[in-house]
């Protein structure tokens, strides 16, 4: 039934004051930005609080959302600036994108580990997500953003103001990468690729 | 027939159109081209399938999910959270209006200034047809011109600021 309430009667109706309303939000789009910020921190609750940060400040700038784009795209526009100051203020880093690093992301987060231990099957999509998990934080956002979140180059664009163009390569890449990454850790569970 | 005359390309090139096929980011002249090929060249079909294989699997990823208490911890955090009014209820555009009109009228001003200063005739420096005498421009009163505009402009920011805050005060 929530399904069919649409993103923009929402925002109308918690402008006009009723705040539970928000909630339709929350449980519509809550999986995709946890998904986003687990892409940049190693644990669950830390990912959590970077999704909850981002729904506050989504609520509180709600007024100035202003319908030119689709709210998922403002509102994982808002997760990606999120994500990007949490670890800026924590590390100071560069996000890694090298090809190179893709080992050492691998081994720090445990997965080459895990996935040479390989026996009980397992399904696709939980070996796909480990894969996309390997990447570095900047190409699996761009993947779960086009594949899972079902957003647009332009919309990618927007999100990570980047030009159209420049998403395209980066995809591009971060598909290349992945494909190493199965090729590599992955062979036989996901031989058909 | 045609396919078999297409000039060798490498292996990245092929991949990168390929996607843009599969995803549908291409124009519908390039998307026959690509078709074409891939119907007629071995190669381009073989490494099509390839992609094809790991685009129908990325498409059925599933989102992370967090905890049971994660819609109830955003929402317990929004109630004390304070919305704030759209930045257009606050900002003037007059004043941003404004700011843009200095600058247009500075540049103009540089533009008229300089434009007597151009030597048209002088075919012996053509790299550069005039000269920009600092000496005749008085730096100073420049300076103070725009201080002074600068100055009017933060007093009516100041303003619209503390009519704002104090709007939200009450």
């Amino acid at each position: 039934m929530q399904e069919q309430i649409k993103d923009a009667d929402i925002i109308q109706q918690v402008l006009k004051g009723q705040q539970a309303v928000f909630s339709i939000l929350v449980d519509r789009y809550g999986h995709f930005v946890f998904t986003i910020a687990l892409k940049y921190v190693n644990s669950r609750e830390e990912a959590e609080e970077l999704a909850q940060d981002t729904f506050v400040k989504a609520y509180r700038f709600l007024a100035d959302f202003n319908n030119k784009s689709k709210f998922s795209t403002w509102l994982y526009t808002i997760a990606h600036n999120t994500c990007l100051s949490f670890l800026r203020k924590k590390q100071g880093i560069t996000i890694a994108a090298d090809e190179e690093q893709i080992n050492m992301i691998a081994e720090r987060s445990g997965m080459a580990e895990q996935a040479s231990h390989l026996g009980e099957s397992r399904s696709q999509k939980k070996v796909l997500a480990e894969a996309i998990h390997m990447l570095p934080p900047a190409d699996a956002e761009l993947i779960n953003l086009f594949y899972m979140a079902g957003q647009s180059i332009e919309e990618i664009g927007l999100i990570t103001g980047m030009d159209a163009n420049n998403v395209k390569v980066k995809l591009f890449r971060a598909r290349q990468k992945l494909r190493s990454i199965i090729e590599k850790y992955y062979r036989d569970e996901l031989s058909y690729l | 027939m045609i396919v078999n005359f297409i000039p060798a390309m490498g292996k990245e090139e092929m991949e990168m159109q390929l996607w843009s096929y599969i995803d549908k980011t291409c124009s519908d002249a390039e998307a026959q081209r690509i078709a074409a090929l891939v119907a007629g060249n071995k190669q381009w079909q073989a490494a099509h399938q390839q992609l094809l294989a790991l685009h129908r699997t990325l498409t059925v990823i599933e989102p992370g999910q967090p905890s049971m208490r994660f819609s109830k911890d955003v929402m317990e955090a929004i109630s004390v959270a304070q919305p704030v009014p759209a930045s257009k209820s606050y900002v003037n555009p007059w004043v941003l209006r404004g700011v843009m009109a200095v600058f247009v009228l500075l540049l103009a001003v540089i533009f008229i200034y300089t434009l007597p200063l151009i030597n048209w005739s002088s075919a012996a420096r053509p790299a550069m047809p005039f000269r920009f005498d600092l000496s005749k421009l008085d730096i100073g009163k420049w300076w103070m011109a725009i201080a002074g505009v600068n100055i009017v402009l933060l007093i009516i920011f100041l303003d619209a600021f503390f009519r704002f805050k104090t709007k939200h005060a009450r």
